[in-house]
């Protein structure tokens, strides 16, 4: 049963990756998306290639992200489309990265995010690594910080970059030919901080759009729920009371009766459990008599929860014990004790259990 | 801008309002009139079954009455406690004066414990010494004699021995009972 509920579950994630790489979308020198299909008409994630984008960094002395946000808004105001990126606060500083278009505008088609390729695939590189994506159309260099360059004149080497980008010693080079598998890891491990920045103008302009449309959905649908339990609740109600009228008067006295009923049994089941447990203790009296029959003496008696305890004297107690078992007021005679012989008799303890079956005298 | 912003304020001010004077209260409301129709459709579902079953209730309401008449006479109805501890030792006071014996000890070990629905009990031990055959004759006129006396532990002490039923022989009797009641003031 586990086992298949296992299967099935990873079955379900397994579809769910398939899809969401289906619908992630990497416009390069032509678009495809990461599960390797023709791009889908609209798209989760568009992720634009290195070649389509100009990058820059500037450090700002800013620790609200919000503050931050503002001040990179409106330093990419000046090329409508830019991207851009917030760093988390390093050594008093945050780095700004700005992604500005080539084109006068982006190839992108309909998604809900967007994307640069640099960030995506810097989020998936271990630290202290330079990175070398090679492609038909372009090559670049990206350090794992996000900085990157496109290959070309005197940055064509890995260790000229390295030593430009300020990497320090030990630094290694990873080549990916096939940035699909990074990126789908780049973005498992994108901060929420980048995604809300990458929210799309188109999403972003229908979401505007729809807002009003949703808002009245969601009352209109609050009011009709409500409107809906409010006329179920009175018509139910109102039905009712209305069968219990129809029931007619005798009703409330026949709800005493059911009640009496209900006390009378319990009375009945209270008086006859006391009645049953009273064990009447008349055996006792048969029991000491065949005692005395056998010329036996009694010692000391005690009855509790009905057990009969019997200490006493007799020439042979296996004779007392075998009266007693002849005699129908108590039930299971046995010896508590070891018989000890004493001045000529037998000393005894018999434990019996006192029943009801003996006429009373 | 700063209208689209003031406008954006102002509708989650009106829909925050709106959800705490108007939604909650209303859903508040609704889920008390839920709890209140189902007590109505039990108290519906109760009448039916009382009237569809109208002759048998009372049958078995009438069956019950008669057959619980003798059971509870067994049990004295008492104003309390104390009346019914005052007539427990009353009695036991005449049966111990008839078969002559002495009260040696009489003490109320528990008083007033509810046994269910309008039945309780409390809890007597008692002792005394006499000639064996009396002592015999006492406990059957308690056993007898008093319904409502529950024998839960006994002891017999001779002293020295208990030879025969004519012997003369004495005993010391310590006895534990609990005393049925029906109180009035129980229900």
């Amino acid at each position: 049963m586990f086992s298949r509920l296992q299967a099935l579950w990873f079955s379900v994630i397994s579809r769910a990756e398939r899809f969401v790489a289906s619908r992630v979308v990497l416009v390069a020198d032509s678009a495809q998306s990461l599960g390797g299909s023709a791009p889908p008409p609209w798209s989760l994630i568009e992720i634009v290639g290195r070649e389509h984008y100009l990058e820059r960094h500037r450090s700002i002395p800013i620790v609200r992200w919000l503050d931050a946000r503002a001040v990179a808004k409106l330093e990419s105001a000046a090329k409508p489309g830019t991207l851009f990126h917030i760093g988390p606060m390093l050594e008093g500083n945050r780095r700004l990265t700005f992604y500005e278009p080539v084109e006068a505008k982006w190839p992108l088609g309909r998604s809900i995010f967007r994307l640069p390729e640099t960030l995506v695939i810097s989020m998936a590189l271990p630290p202290n690594a330079l990175a070398r994506v090679s492609r038909s159309s372009t090559t670049f260099f990206l350090s794992f910080n996000g900085e990157s360059y496109r290959s070309g004149g005197l940055l064509a080497e890995p260790d000229r970059v390295a030593h430009a980008m300020g990497l320090k010693n030990g630094w290694h080079l990873e080549s990916i030919d096939d940035e699909r598998p990074w990126l789908l890891r780049g973005l498992r491990r994108l901060p929420l901080s980048a995604w809300l920045l990458a929210f799309s103008p188109a999403a972003a302009s229908w979401l505007r759009g729809a807002r009003g449309p949703l808002l009245s959905g969601v009352v209109a649908a609050v009011a009709l729920n409500l409107l809906l339990a409010l006329g179920y609740l009175t018509a139910t109600q109102y039905w009712r009371e209305q069968s219990l009228k129809a029931l007619g008067p005798e009703v409330g006295a026949l709800l005493d009766a059911q009640r009496e009923v209900d006390l009378l049994a319990e009375q009945r089941r209270i008086y006859a459990g006391v009645l049953r447990d009273r064990q009447p203790i008349y055996p006792l009296w048969g029991a000491l008599e065949a005692v005395w029959k056998t010329g036996g003496w009694i010692s000391a008696v005690r009855v509790s929860d009905s057990v009969l305890t019997l200490r006493g004297r007799a020439l042979s107690a296996t004779e007392v014990l075998t009266a007693l078992t002849k005699y129908s007021g108590v039930s299971d005679p046995t010896f508590a004790a070891a018989i000890r012989q004493e001045g000529g008799m037998q000393e005894f303890v018999i434990e019996a259990r006192l029943s009801s079956s003996e006429q009373q005298p | 801008m700063t209208a689209d912003r003031t406008k954006f304020l102002l509708l989650s001010l009106v829909l925050l309002a709106a959800i705490k004077f108007v939604v909650l209260p209303w859903r508040d409301q609704q889920t008390e009139s839920a709890q209140a129709l189902q007590v109505l459709t039990q108290r519906l579902d109760r009448s039916t079954g009382v009237v569809l079953n109208k002759e048998k209730i009372l049958s078995i309401r009438d069956d019950l009455r008669k057959s619980n008449a003798p059971l509870a006479e067994l049990f004295p109805l008492s104003a309390g406690d104390a009346e019914a501890q005052l007539a427990v030792q009353a009695g036991i006071d005449d049966v111990l004066k008839r078969h002559g014996l002495k009260l040696g000890l009489f003490d109320w070990a528990v008083t007033n414990v509810n046994a269910g629905d309008a039945l309780r009990y409390s809890r007597f031990q008692l002792q005394t010494t006499g000639e064996v055959g009396v002592l015999a004759r006492f406990l059957a006129d308690i056993e007898t004699g008093l319904a409502r006396v529950v024998i839960r532990e006994l002891s017999l002490q001779p002293q020295p021995l208990l030879r025969g039923p004519s012997t003369g022989d004495q005993a010391e009797l310590r006895l534990v009972a609990d005393v049925y009641f029906r109180s009035k003031v129980a229900k």
